[in-house]
Formats: structure tokens, C-alpha cells, sequence
């Protein structure tokens, strides 16, 4: 059988971050943290993209101290065998509701919008099967997607931009009612950049190393800019408290404009924007199977294979749109705080280590 | 094997195929407009008409009506089902007409379906009308086939007279709805029965507090409200010679309003400043042998000091008459001094001063030269 | 076994050949004598040798031209051959079963007795249809040259345009039973060796009994069997087969073929024709994007519209739903089966043209498709607005340049029509998703099927892809088809 090839090039790796945090999270966003932080939403979403960027800065640094051992070796030279294992399925764990979240999320959204008539099993058994055809070979080829479908998806960048003179400006002032409201919506717009924690599994398959630091740098702030763009500008268009009451504001955002051909933007957005879940999906569920391959150790492939079970079965848990977001606003910020402890303590380990390898070669 | 595996997908897929019972879009009916009334005698139920096209064969499009009694806005739906040989299509709607008592009753609900519902269009209209708004669809059409086209197209050709506003589609309504410091304010329609045909006219301006209509505003008055309220918004300004009226004045305006606002004394102060942009119409008042240019500016001035004592006179008499913010201006107000200051600033509406200043700009005369 | 050889007395010799080919009505055995009475003889195949040239250049000379006698025992082949046969191309044999060989694939063999060598003439046939514009590949610009029957008229119409010692030629044989030839040709130094190596190598592990044509030999090499998309290009053009070659590919040439294969191939290939080089810019540009309208065209138009009708009329705008349905009114069929039987009545009036002679066919093809579609509107089975999108569809298929990719891009909106009816947008959605999953998948000849898009080079190939930046520019060298190159970068 031709082996798993899963090396990217740097420029695949910035799309891959990029496309890794656009979940469900784009279409809610404005929704999430207009709730709390009203028509400074955008503030914390902004602020809310330091963690993307130390995810990527960090990440970098630790393979950099390793010199680019894959993530098991590194693991394992840096905490050993239990630790490593204990590690690695908390991650698995995580990746694994981050995609629940994604599945159900997106069969949520397409009952909402355009195919009403589905069972939301149907749909998420279709994903599945897209997901896993794509991610069964391997890395290169979800990297070469997610390059070529940069360019389609960089649409939804131009569909806000319609409405960039509509808006109004009023409804973004006064710029700041408070610092604690919108340090309290940081908590929203933290979750819409998960996702990003696959960064720390894949910079060692980068085949060019010199410039991983900018190339994850730069996908984290196109995902960021897009974020603080759709948020600014549905609040501007409909107002703070209007956007906090909407589930998708996005959508009705886009789903005002009237058009000849098809009666709006709406389903055109769903049509990019299914793509990029797609592509969140391929890639989530290719570093879960990395994990649990080397975890039990079975081939990529069947993982990938066994894995579309019990993802399934936990989607299947969060049907219907508010269940998901309460179970998500419980669940989301221990794995955050275990991803924040988990980065900064293997960086400290992994720089000791350096420091003592280069004193012993002194 | 990866044949046979394809083969089984494809098989699969088709046995997916169709079981959904959705009926293909011939099987739909195709709504035009739907009508909200209360009826005061039967205990406050509301009754709802809709208006949908009759598909009889080819090219050949009819139009109906229905009209049921309901306890809320959903239960029509489904009297009406049982009388309907078609399910309906609800995204194609035109126009939304309100009964203004039921307007007066309170129209969250409907707001609130309207959004909630996924596949309703957000590029309706939706319109307060004189007594019923069933009566408004007995009408016959005129110029299309449904009364609800005419009203929508009413309302988009409307946009050049009386400085009425682009803003009319059901999402501006939302957003009027929900944002702070602002209040629904849709056109207000009756029954035009003309000597020839009958059809429907806009007469003014329904206002709104939260979602209960309070009062209307008769279009002539509304002239100078729209005035100060839209900006980029068009009509005629006129300089009327009472003793012959073939030596008048007739200017085709854009307007383009600024709103600013400070705080003194515990007063809020707003200063509205109105440009405007004129095109000659006619011109008949200018004594002649004068230079063109003075000419000209002279008009100009006229207008200018004109419109500012009508606005003023209309600020004042708003003031008086309703003593609610139909200009719009206090959500200027609230992102100056932030969203906690909402009450305060509607209460203190009656006693804030309203500066207004207008400047017209003639930018051209026409084939004459002034 | 042991391979018998020519044997010193010329009747033996004619006694074993002629055995081993037997009840051959066409084979001639013309035995003469030549001054100082020695016995030859020369057998050929009627038909596929030349009895003119034969005369002319062998039995002349032979017979009449020999001055003085030559002596029995002195008797060499070689010497006959250096003196009085005039033609150019000759080779000297004596092996049995080649010169069976030589004799059956059209070369004239001269037996001389005495002698253990047998002469070996090139007397093919030239009876071959002249060089004639292509058929397939129609364009307006280009040369109206394109490949016909003869293997050395092909590979000369190479060599005439590209005056380059490193272009390189190589003889394969294929076929068990064929033994058919079959010819490689690259630019050495232009291809890729790592390419070409694994060109040759499959080429190698070909084992087949027959190889009659381009189209048999790509689906040896290539090695997605169950793959869609075609992984090599089939073309009757030489000017095209000459740009390919320059841009770092090869070509496989079949004997008595009238095509060139050219491998490796990429997907966007096959949407560029040769006319765009020689247009403007700009016009070229338009072309191309045409084209991949068309192929969007093709792809989505039918499952939109069948999305729209049977699953989702709300998206549809006012004034479209009104015609729709109005024309809708009285069709007993579903749109899924609307489309489809429309879609199939036109594969088949297509597959039907294709084998009427040529001005008959597309008359059929295009008149069918409107008396059919007309009649079907009017006995109420079809709307008018379905058979606008199905006519639409169809004429889109027609812009893409190559015949094999329409092949491919008209069968994949089946599957994608299926997918629509099954699950709505959500299968469109998923069904185009994978798709590019699919292409990107492929390899043809270890270059990734969808370069230079994704694996991407922007600065290197971007420029010839969608659409062409100007030849200054898009004619530089091609990053593409070169691994070791990309490494690089």
C-alpha cells in the first residue's frame, strides 16, 4: 500500500491555519460576543486573536528547540512515555469534541438554511464521509486543498465588504462601555479560534523550516482580520442587540441583499462557507487519527476509518443550535486552559533541554 | 472492489433520492401578500388575509384571496391550510399590510414571525394601512397583477417625492426595531377610490412606539419631518407666489443631513445641519434683466430661509403635538453619551434644543441659464 | 530454442521462409538470375511493399547494371548491396524469424545464394492518406497540419519544427503478437529525468498481446485505471505535441496511429488550446475564461436548477418563480426525471452523430436536439425552461477544447444531478467538494494532476494557467513538469 504522505510546504501550512479556525464560529461570532460586550464585540474578538498567534509563536519555538522531531518524539523526550500519553489523549479528546462541535454545528446550520428536509443524521453522516475521503490520504493532500480553496473561500472576505458604506456608524459608538464587558465576551470569541491547537501536530511535517513563525503568523491574522471584519460590520449594519438576539447574523446579514438569479447572497455564503467546514473537518479529523494511530498504535488509515464512529455518536448528542452552544460555553474553557498550560510548560521544558544540550556540547 | 464500492455508494444514494415529500415548485402557492387586522368587536382575534396566485395554465396568472380568523399569528396559518389546495410559498412575499388598529394593538408578534422565519424574504415591505388591510386587497390591481406588487412598487418608486425614505424594506423595520434610539416608522397607505380606477396611495407616516403604532403623521407634514429625518433623500422645494402662481418656483432637492450633538446644562443640543442639492425645475419668479448668478443665489437664499422656518416651525410643533423623537436623531444622542443614558435621553426629548441649519446648493438650471 | 539462420543454399533458405509463411496469398517469391549465373531471390508482401520501387531500385540494377560476373565462391551480400542496389535504407540479416519479420512488416528481403547475409531493403509502401487538417481539433490560427497513419511522417513533422540534436527518439517494441512500434519522444535536458524514467519504466512492464492505437497504450501507463479524468493527452496535432515537448513532456507515438500521447498531463491542460498562444492577450484571456464558465456551466447548472425546483423554490427570486411555475403548469414528470430523460435523449442523439459521416452527424446532433426537444415541450413531457437549461449545458461542453475531457466532464454530471436529487444543496456542496478532492488525489507521472494550482507556484506557473499572462512571460521555462526544479524552490 503507498504510504501516508504528509509532508506540506510552508505555504500549506499558513492555509491550514487559516482554514483550521473557521468553523461554525464565523457565522454566530457577532452574535456571541455582541451579548456581552454590545457594540464593542469587535474589541474582544481582536483581543481574543492573541491566542491563535501565541499558539503559532510558541508552537514554532518548541519544534525549533527540538530541532523538528515529530510530535511523539518530541513528547516523549520532553516528559516521557506517561505523560506523553496522558497529553496526547487530552488532545484527542479535545480534537474530538472540537470536531463534534463542528459536525453538529454545521447540520444545524444547514436544517436552519437550506436543506430543511434532511435529518440531521443524514447530513452529518454525508460530512463524515467527505471528512474522512479527504483526510484518509494523508496531510499533503488536505494542505493542496486548503491552498487551492483559499481563493474560492476568500469570497467571504468580499461579501461584507458589500455592505462596508451601508452600515452605520453610530451603532459602533461610544467605541468602549466597559473594559469587563468585553473581557467577559473574550470568553466567546476564544472559542471561535479553536481549532488552532492542530498547529502543535503539524509544524513538524513542514518541509521547509525557516519561515514557520511568519507562515503561521500570517494565516492566524487573515482568520483574525475576517473575524473582526464580519463582526464590525454586521453590528454596524443592525445594531448590537439585534445581532445578540440573531443565531446566524451573518446570514441575515447576507440574506438582505436581493439579487436576479438566486433571491439572495445567503445560500451562495453557505456554498464557500460548507467548503471551509469541510476543510476544518479534513483537517481536525487527520491530526485526531494521527494521535490515535500512534496512541494504539494502529495504521493511519484505519483510524481514520474508526474514528467517524464515535465522532458521530457525540455530534449526534449536540442536535439543536442552543443545546450545542451551552454544552460548547461548559466544556471549551478547560481545554483552553489545558492547551495555555500545556503550551508554556512544554516550551519551558523544551528551551531547558536546549540550553542543556548546547552547555554539554560547551 | 472499487468499482462494486462505488456501484454500492451510488445505489445508496439513490435510495436517498426524493423520499423528503417536498413538492416541487409547481406544487406550491405562490404568495403575494399577506394583510393583519384586528377585530375589535369579536373579542380582540386577529384575522388574516393573504393574497396568492392562481396558476391556471400557461401564461395564464390569477390571483386570489383568503381571509381567516385566528387567535395568534400561527393558528391562521393553519385554518387556512384547510381551505388551501396548495402549500404556501412564504419567501415570495410583496408587501405585508397592517389594519391600523391592529398596528395599534401591537405588532411584536408578527415582527418577531417575520424574523424567526428562515425562508420569509427580508426585502418585503411592510405598511400601515387606514382601516382594514382587507379591504385594501378587494381591490383590483392596476398595474400588476397583485395589489401587493402595486403597493411594493408604490412604495420603491416613492423614494423621489416628499423626501421619503430608501429605508422601507422589512429590515429596515428590524433594525429600526432594535436599535437604541430609534423607533419604527413605515408608510401608512389607504384606499385611493379614484373616479376611474381604485387603487392605493401613501397618506403619511405611521410612528411607532416599540411595536404599538401611536400616532400618524398626514404626508404633507410629513414633508418636512422626512426632511430633517432622511438623509440622501429627494422631493420638491417650492417658492409659492400666492398672487400668481405662474410666477413660482419649483427646485428638485437631494438632501444630506449631519447630526451633531453636545450636552449643556443638563440640555442636550442638537445641531442638524441639511444640505441640499438642487436642480431647477422651473423658474418663473426671478425678475429679468438681472444677472444670471445673482439670480440664482438669490433663489437659493430664498429656499434656504424657507425651509429653515418650516423645519423650525415643525420641530417646534413635533415638540408640542407628539413630544416623541421623530427625527431619528436621538441615537446620535445615545453614541455620544453611551447606552446607558437611553431613558434619560428620551425623556429629556421635549426639553432639548434643536438647532437646525440648511444650505442650498443650486447645481443646475436646466437648458436655461437660470 | 535456437535461432535458425540463413543457410548457404539459397532453395533451403526459400523452402524454410516460405513455410513459416504459409497460405500467405500476398507473399512474393521472385527468383532471378544475376550475371555470372548466380540465383537470388527477393521476396516481399504485396500491398505493403512498393512493386514499383522494387522494380525500379532492386530487380533494374540487379538484372541489367551488373558488368562483370561475379565469382561463385567470391559471393558476399554485402559486396552486391555496395554495388548495385540503389536504395538507401539497408540492413543485411540472417536471422530467419527477422527477416520474417522484416518481410511481413513491409521490407523487401533479397536472398543471394551462396551468401550467409540477406539483403534487406526498405521498400514500404507509401500508399498512406496524405497529411490532412485535423478532425478532432479543429483551430483557425494554427498550422493545418495533424498526424496521419505513417509513424516516420509523424515523427518527422517533430523533428521539422524543433531543429534540436537533443530531441530524442526511441524505438519500443509492444506487442506479443504485434509487435507494434512504438516511439518515444522528449528533449533531452527539458524533461525531467526523474519523469522520464518512470515514463520508460512503465512503458517497460507493458505486457499485452495487441497494441493497436494511442488510446490502448494510455490506459497500460497510466495508473488510475477506474480514474474519471484522462492522466495522459491524446492529440492529432504536431504543433501541440511540439509545445508539449518544449514544456518538459514526453510523446508516445503508435504505430499506424494517427495521434501522439502526451504524458505527463495535467488537468488545466486540457483547457488550454494552442489558439491561445497565437492570439491577442486579452481576446486569448476571454477565451479561456469562457471556457471555464462553461465547464461550471456544465458541472452545476442542471443540479441548481433541479435543487431550486424540488427542494428549495424559496431561494429562487419573485419574478423566476412566476415563470417557472407557469411553465411548469401540466407536466406530469418530476424535474429529476425531466432532466435526466432529457439529458439522456441528447447523449444518445451525440453518441448517434458520432457515427453518421461527418455532415450528417452534427446536423443530427443539433437538429435532433431541437426537433426532440421541441416535440417534448409541445406533447407537454418537458418545460420550456428545463430544455433551455439542458440545451444551455449542452453547448457549454462544446467549449472545452479537449475531446477526452468533455468525455469526462459530461459523464460527471450524472453523478453530481444524483447527488442534488439526494440531498439537496448539501450534496451539490459535498459532491464538487469531492471532486477537487479527487483531482488533487491524482498523479500523472508523479507530477500532482491539479499543478500548478494546488501544489501552488504562484510566481513560477501561475501565469499559464485560467488565463495567460503575455507569451513574454507565460512562454518562460515551466516549473511544473520538473520535480527536481520544484525541490528547489
Amino acid at each position: 500500500m503507498k504510504a501516508i504522505n504528509n509532508h506540506i510546504t510552508k505555504n500549506q501550512y499558513l492555509f491550514i491555519i487559516q482554514s483550521s479556525m473557521i468553523g461554525v464560529g464565523v457565522l454566530s461570532l457577532a452574535s456571541e460576543v455582541s451579548k456581552e460586550a454590545h457594540q464593542s464585540g469587535w474589541i474582544s474578538v481582536l483581543i481574543g486573536g492573541i491566542y491563535p498567534l501565541t499558539c503559532v509563536l510558541i508552537g514554532a519555538s518548541i519544534y525549533k528547540n527540538v530541532s523538528y522531531l515529530d510530535y511523539f518524539q518530541m513528547s516523549k523526550k520532553l516528559y516521557g512515555n506517561i505523560l506523553t500519553y496522558i497529553f496526547t489523549l487530552l488532545f484527542t479528546v479535545y480534537f474530538l469534541f472540537t470536531e463534534a462541535f463542528i459536525l453538529s454545528g454545521f447540520a444545524n446550520l444547514m436544517i436552519f438554511s437550506i436543506t430543511q428536509f434532511l435529518s440531521p443524521y443524514v447530513i452529518m453522516i454525508v460530512s463524515i464521509i467527505v471528512a474522512f475521503l479527504t483526510s484518509r490520504k494523508g496531510l499533503t493532500n488536505i494542505g493542496r486543498i486548503t491552498e487551492l480553496m483559499f481563493y474560492v473561500t476568500f469570497f467571504i472576505f468580499l461579501i461584507p465588504l458589500y455592505f462596508i458604506n451601508k452600515g452605520n456608524v453610530t451603532n459602533l459608538l461610544p467605541l468602549i462601555d466597559g473594559i469587563d464587558n468585553i473581557l467577559k465576551s473574550l470568553k466567546g470569541a476564544l472559542f471561535s479560534y479553536s481549532g488552532i491547537e492542530v498547529c502543535f501536530f503539524i509544524i513538524p511535517f513542514i518541509t521547509d523550516t525557516k519561515k514557520i513563525k511568519s507562515s503561521g503568523v500570517i494565516g492566524s491574522l487573515i482568520t483574525i482580520a475576517l473575524y473582526t471584519m464580519t463582526v464590525l460590520i454586521v453590528v454596524s449594519y443592525i445594531g448590537w442587540r439585534f445581532a445578540s438576539k440573531l443565531q446566524y447574523p451573518i446570514l441575515y446579514l447576507v440574506g438582505s441583499i436581493e439579487l436576479s438569479v438566486i433571491a439572495n447572497f445567503e445560500t451562495i455564503i453557505i456554498f464557500i462557507w460548507g467548503n471551509k467546514i469541510f476543510q476544518t473537518l479534513s483537517i481536525i479529523h487527520c491530526v485526531l487519527s494521527y494521535c490515535v494511530s500512534n496512541l494504539f498504535k494502529v495504521s493511519y488509515k484505519s483510524s481514520c476509518y474508526f474514528l467517524c464512529l464515535p465522532y458521530l455518536v457525540l455530534a449526534s448528542f449536540f442536535i439543536s443550535e442552543h443545546k450545542r452552544s451551552s454544552i460548547v460555553d461548559i466544556i471549551m474553557p478547560y481545554f483552553i486552559i489545558y492547551t495555555i498550560i500545556w503550551m508554556i510548560l512544554t516550551l519551558l521544558i523544551s528551551s531547558i533541554k536546549k540550553r542543556g544540550i548546547k552547555n554539554e556540547g560547551n | 472492489m472499487r468499482g462494486i464500492k462505488i456501484a454500492l455508494l451510488i445505489l445508496i444514494m439513490m435510495g436517498f433520492a426524493g423520499c423528503y415529500g417536498r413538492v416541487p415548485i409547481e406544487g406550491l402557492a405562490v404568495l403575494a401578500g399577506t394583510g393583519n387586522d384586528l377585530e375589535k368587536e369579536a373579542n380582540n382575534k386577529f384575522k388574516n388575509t393573504i393574497e396568492f396566485f392562481v396558476f391556471k395554465e400557461e401564461d395564464k396568472i390569477e390571483r386570489t384571496v383568503i381571509t381567516v380568523n385566528s387567535e395568534t399569528a400561527y393558528t391562521a396559518y393553519e385554518k387556512r391550510q384547510i381551505k388551501m389546495k396548495k402549500n404556501p410559498l412564504v419567501g415570495t412575499i410583496r408587501a405585508y399590510v397592517i389594519g391600523e388598529e391592529r398596528a395599534k394593538y401591537g405588532i411584536g408578534d408578527l415582527l418577531d414571525t417575520f424574523i424567526r422565519d428562515q425562508e420569509r424574504n427580508l426585502n418585503t415591505v411592510m405598511v400601515v394601512c387606514k382601516g382594514k388591510a382587507e379591504d385594501i386587497f378587494m381591490l383590483n390591481p392596476v398595474e400588476n397583477s397583485t395589489i401587493s406588487e402595486d403597493i411594493k412598487s408604490e412604495l420603491q418608486s416613492s423614494i423621489n417625492s416628499y423626501f421619503l425614505t430608501r429605508e422601507m424594506e422589512i429590515k429596515d423595520v428590524f433594525n429600526m426595531y432594535y436599535q437604541e434610539g430609534r423607533r419604527i416608522m413605515i408608510p401608512y397607505i389607504e384606499a385611493d377610490r379614484g373616479k376611474y380606477v381604485d387603487t392605493v396611495k401613501i397618506s403619511g407616516i405611521a410612528v411607532f412606539e416599540k411595536d404599538k403604532m401611536i400616532f400618524m403623521i398626514p404626508i404633507e407634514e410629513a414633508k418636512y419631518i422626512n426632511l430633517i429625518r432622511n438623509s440622501n433623500s429627494k422631493g420638491y422645494l417650492s417658492l409659492v407666489n400666492e398672487n400668481d402662481r405662474t410666477k413660482s418656483t419649483d427646485l428638485f432637492c437631494t438632501s444630506k443631513r449631519k447630526v451633531k450633538v453636545s450636552m449643556e446644562n443638563d440640555k442636550l443640543i442638537y445641531d442638524i445641519n441639511i444640505d441640499i442639492k438642487a436642480e431647477n425645475k422651473m423658474n418663473t419668479a426671478g425678475s429679468e434683466g438681472e444677472p444670471s448668478e445673482n439670480n440664482i443665489e438669490m433663489i437659493a437664499k430664498k429656499i434656504e430661509k424657507q425651509t429653515e422656518d418650516r423645519l423650525k416651525e415643525t420641530i417646534a410643533r413635533v415638540k408640542q403635538k407628539y413630544g416623541v423623537d421623530v427625527f431619528d436623531i436621538e441615537k446620535y444622542a445615545i453614541a455620544k453619551l453611551g447606552r446607558d443614558k437611553e431613558e434619560f435621553i428620551k425623556d429629556s426629548f421635549k426639553n432639548s434644543i434643536i438647532n437646525v441649519n440648511v444650505n442650498v446648493k443650486i447645481i443646475s438650471t436646466g437648458r436655461l441659464q437660470n | 530454442m535456437k535461432q535458425e539462420i540463413l543457410k548457404k543454399d539459397i532453395a533451403k533458405s526459400i523452402e524454410i521462409i516460405s513455410s513459416k509463411i504459409a497460405y500467405n496469398a500476398n507473399f512474393v517469391k521472385r527468383e532471378i538470375s544475376i550475371k555470372g549465373n548466380i540465383n537470388c531471390c527477393i521476396l516481399y508482401m504485396k500491398g505493403i511493399s512498393d512493386n514499383k520501387y522494387i522494380e525500379e531500385i532492386i530487380l533494374k540494377p540487379l538484372l541489367l547494371h551488373i558488368e562483370s560476373p561475379i565469382e561463385k565462391n567470391k559471393i558476399s551480400a554485402r559486396e552486391i548491396a555496395r554495388k548495385y542496389i540503389l536504395s538507401s535504407d539497408i540492413e543485411f540479416e540472417s536471422s530467419i524469424e527477422n527477416l520474417i519479420y522484416f518481410i511481413s512488416s513491409g521490407k523487401c528481403v533479397i536472398l543471394v545464394d551462396g551468401a550467409t547475409e540477406a539483403i534487406v531493403c526498405s521498400a514500404k509502401s507509401d500508399a498512406y492518406r496524405s497529411i490532412d487538417e485535423s478532425r478532432s481539433e479543429k483551430s483557425v490560427l494554427g498550422t493545418r497540419e495533424s498526424f496521419v497513419e505513417n509513424l516516420d511522417l509523424n515523427i518527422a513533422m517533430i523533428q521539422r519544427k524543433i531543429q534540436n540534436p537533443n530531441l530524442k527518439i526511441e524505438k519500443y517494441k509492444i506487442g506479443n503478437k504485434t509487435k507494434t512500434d512504438v516511439v518515444l519522444t522528449y528533449i533531452e535536458g527539458v524533461i525531467d529525468p526523474q519523469v522520464l524514467s518512470e515514463i520508460k519504466k512503465r512503458i517497460n512492464e507493458i505486457k499485452t498481446p495487441v497494441m493497436l492505437t494511442s488510446g490502448i497504450l494510455e490506459q497500460f501507463i497510466e495508473k488510475k485505471t477506474f480514474s474519471i479524468f484522462p492522466q495522459c493527452k491524446n492529440t492529432e496535432r504536431p504543433d501541440k505535441v511540439v509545445f508539449d515537448l518544449l514544456e518538459g513532456k514526453a510523446a508516445l507515438f503508435v504505430a499506424e496511429t494517427p495521434a501522439a500521447l502526451v504524458v505527463p498531463a495535467v488537468f488545466i491542460e486540457f483547457f488550454q488550446s494552442i489558439e491561445d498562444y497565437s492570439e491577442r492577450t486579452i481576446l486569448s484571456n476571454f477565451s479561456r475564461l469562457m471556457r471555464f464558465i462553461a465547464l461550471v456551466t456544465v458541472l452545476i447548472l442542471e443540479p441548481i436548477y433541479l435543487v431550486l425546483l424540488s427542494y428549495n423554490p424559496g431561494l429562487l427570486p419573485y419574478k423566476l418563480i412566476l415563470v417557472i411555475i407557469s411553465s411548469r403548469q401540466g407536466i406530469p414528470l418530476p424535474p429529476i426525471l425531466e432532466i435526466l430523460a432529457m439529458d439522456i435523449a441528447i447523449e444518445i442523439l451525440r453518441e448517434g452523430g458520432l457515427r453518421l459521416p461527418s455532415p450528417v452527424g452534427t446536423t443530427l446532433a443539433i437538429v435532433g436536439g431541437i426537433v426532440i426537444g421541441d416535440a417534448a415541450v409541445s406533447a407537454h413531457l418537458v418545460s420550456n425552461m428545463t430544455l433551455f437549461i439542458v440545451a444551455i449545458t449542452v453547448v457549454s461542453t462544446f467549449l472545452i477544447p479537449s475531446y477526452e475531457m468533455t468525455l469526462s466532464i459530461r459523464f460527471l454530471r450524472f453523478p453530481l444531478i444524483i447527488l442534488a436529487q439526494a440531498f439537496g444543496f448539501l450534496g451539490l456542496l459535498a459532491g464538487l467538494f469531492m471532486l477537487i478532492v479527487i483531482i488533487i488525489d491524482l498523479e500523472s507521472f508523479g507530477i500532482p494532476y491539479f499543478s500548478p494550482m494546488a501544489p501552488q507556484r504562484i510566481k513560477d506557473d501561475l501565469r499559464d494557467t485560467m488565463v495567460r499572462a503575455p507569451l513574454k512571460e507565460s512562454l518562460k521555462e515551466a516549473v511544473t513538469f520538473k520535480l527536481s526544479l520544484r525541490r528547489k524552490k
